[in-house]
């Protein structure tokens, strides 16, 4: 289980993370909405060591981990995998080689072991034909999937997506989504996903958390988000440009 | 009264700021370049990705650095044979000096400041970009260790290819001196190319700097690269630090090893 607990994080004179708690349970998809700035993907970095809390606390399986090393990072990033925004896929290698860069690296396999490997991760998200193509080749959607596939390498008990279906197509948004829910009912993984995405977060979010200036504004399933009285809530998820945030 | 009882308090408030900022800079230069050291012995590296880097530093630079350094020398011969036709006009000792200077001084500094602009914004920027596109947040995630991954391979090859370049940069700028004493002076070359001041402290001071500047530039601008932060302004900031800074760092290495070895060696 992972849970946040009053996480704050201040970045100069600007506080971001004003005490955030909240869980999230095993094999849920958890969605955290909320404006731009607001702190999401600040947040979920904090779970994989790649920020520190100025304040709080972050369990992971019953371990606090916020003040770890890098060195002890390592194991909790075998466990949590990370899809960035941007893809991230490195510029000079080619998409099997960014696959199989954490088989190497955290399980310290041989190259050509880790590149066999890789190219069945890769096909399992239907690259395989893109195996030995740079990234500079791609699309936003293949590079992706690329992500996806070296983020699931390790065959992790936690996946963080920041912004997954941004700068794609709906077509690939969808198949984003489906990965994800799959991930959830066939294997079990559990993911926090950070998006904007509307359409995504009513199809397969289990619960949302919404945040807002700061603090947690809401948390609860679809259903009760749509339900909610809530004048801040109501305005980000129907998209209204009037109403009471304020951003 | 106030306002003015303020003052001195803002002013000490300002100057404790800035020592911080530059207490905080030194410990996190230090700690890069410990860490550096540390991969250099235990690290794994990539395979050709040393090669890689000596390539894009000692090869890409050669031209550049062949190009300035021997402009520098005719320069320095050219304006030290006037000096000396004004003071004593006799130019036996001009080569013996100037290649004194050369070996024990000039080489090096020069070389690696040019070297400073070239590679040090290259690492500032690369580095820089990818911090800015997560690419280094992912590298972390994959369990490879920036600093191993990305300055590693840059720092040994900064190392061996900056003093490959200086040694030929040295040599270009000897040889384009000595033709310029030929065509403005009439100097021979046999009686330019004197090595009887040359002593074996003045070549090890010039080896020291080259391996100072060379594990210099690559820390220096990949530290800067690493500490990013912001969009592509950032990466301009970085860029625009490390080549301030790699030079500032040849230059306080210059005054601390010709103080040392001067102190050292007397002659």
């Amino acid at each position: 289980m992972i849970r946040f607990q009053n996480i704050v994080k201040s970045f100069g004179p600007k506080e971001v993370l004003k005490g955030v708690s909240f869980d999230v349970q095993p094999g849920e998809v958890f969605f955290i909405i909320g404006a731009s700035g607001v702190g999401k993907s600040v947040l979920i970095k904090h779970l994989v060591g790649l920020m520190a809390p100025d304040g709080g606390e972050v369990w992971l399986d019953g371990e606090e981990i916020s003040r770890f090393d890098e060195e002890r990072m390592f194991p909790v990033r075998m466990k949590c995998a990370m899809v960035f925004q941007h893809s991230t896929l490195f510029d000079s290698m080619t998409c099997v080689e960014n696959v199989a860069l954490p088989l190497r690296k955290h399980r310290g396999m041989t190259l050509p072991d880790s590149l066999a490997d890789a190219r069945r991760r890769l096909e399992a998200v239907q690259m395989e034909a893109f195996a030995d193509a740079y990234p500079a080749a791609l699309g936003d959607g293949m590079k992706k999937r690329v992500a996806i596939a070296r983020a699931l390498t390790l065959d992790p008990k936690y996946v963080l997506f920041d912004e997954p279906t941004t700068s794609l197509d709906p077509v690939s948004a969808r198949r984003v989504d489906e990965l994800i829910r799959r991930l959830s009912g066939e294997l079990g993984v559990t993911s926090i996903v950070v998006s904007h995405d509307l359409s995504s977060i009513f199809t397969i979010a289990d619960r949302i958390v919404m945040l807002y200036r700061g603090h947690v504004r809401l948390l609860g399933t679809p259903a009760e988000f749509k339900a909610t009285p809530d004048g801040v809530v109501q305005q980000f998820i129907h998209g209204r440009a009037e109403g009471p945030m304020e951003l | 009264m106030s306002a003015l009882a303020s003052s001195p308090a803002r002013l000490a408030g300002a100057v404790g700021a800035v020592a911080l900022d530059l207490a905080g800079g030194a410990r996190e230069l230090y700690s890069v370049f410990a860490r550096t050291l540390y991969y250099v012995v235990r690290g794994k590296r990539e395979r050709g990705a040393t090669l890689r880097q000596m390539y894009e530093i000692g090869n890409k630079s050669l031209l550049f650095l062949t190009v300035t350094m021997g402009c520098i020398g005719m320069i320095l011969v050219y304006q030290a044979g006037l000096q000396t036709k004004r003071v004593v006009p006799d130019f036996t000792m001009v080569g013996a000096t100037y290649l004194e200077l050369l070996v024990r001084d000039l080489a090096a500094s020069l070389g690696s400041l040019m070297l400073a602009t070239r590679v040090g914004a290259g690492i500032a920027a690369e580095i820089g970009s990818m911090v800015v596109t997560e690419q280094v947040d992912a590298l972390r995630m994959c369990a490879a260790d920036p600093i191993d991954y990305l300055l590693v391979p840059r720092f040994i090859a900064s190392l061996v290819m900056t003093a490959v370049l200086i040694v030929w940069g040295g040599t270009v700028a000897f040889l384009a001196g000595g033709v310029t004493a030929y065509v403005a002076f009439d100097v021979p070359f046999a009686t330019f190319a004197n090595v009887s001041l040359l002593a074996w402290s003045d070549l090890l001071t010039g080896f020291l700097k080259c391996i100072a500047y060379g594990a210099a530039i690559p820390i220096v601008s990949g530290h800067a690269g690493l500490s990013t932060f912001g969009g592509s302004e950032g990466v301009g900031w970085a860029t625009t630090r490390a080549v301030v800074n790699s030079s500032l760092a040849v230059i306080i290495l210059n005054l601390v090893i010709s103080a040392s070895t001067f102190l050292a060696f007397p002659k």
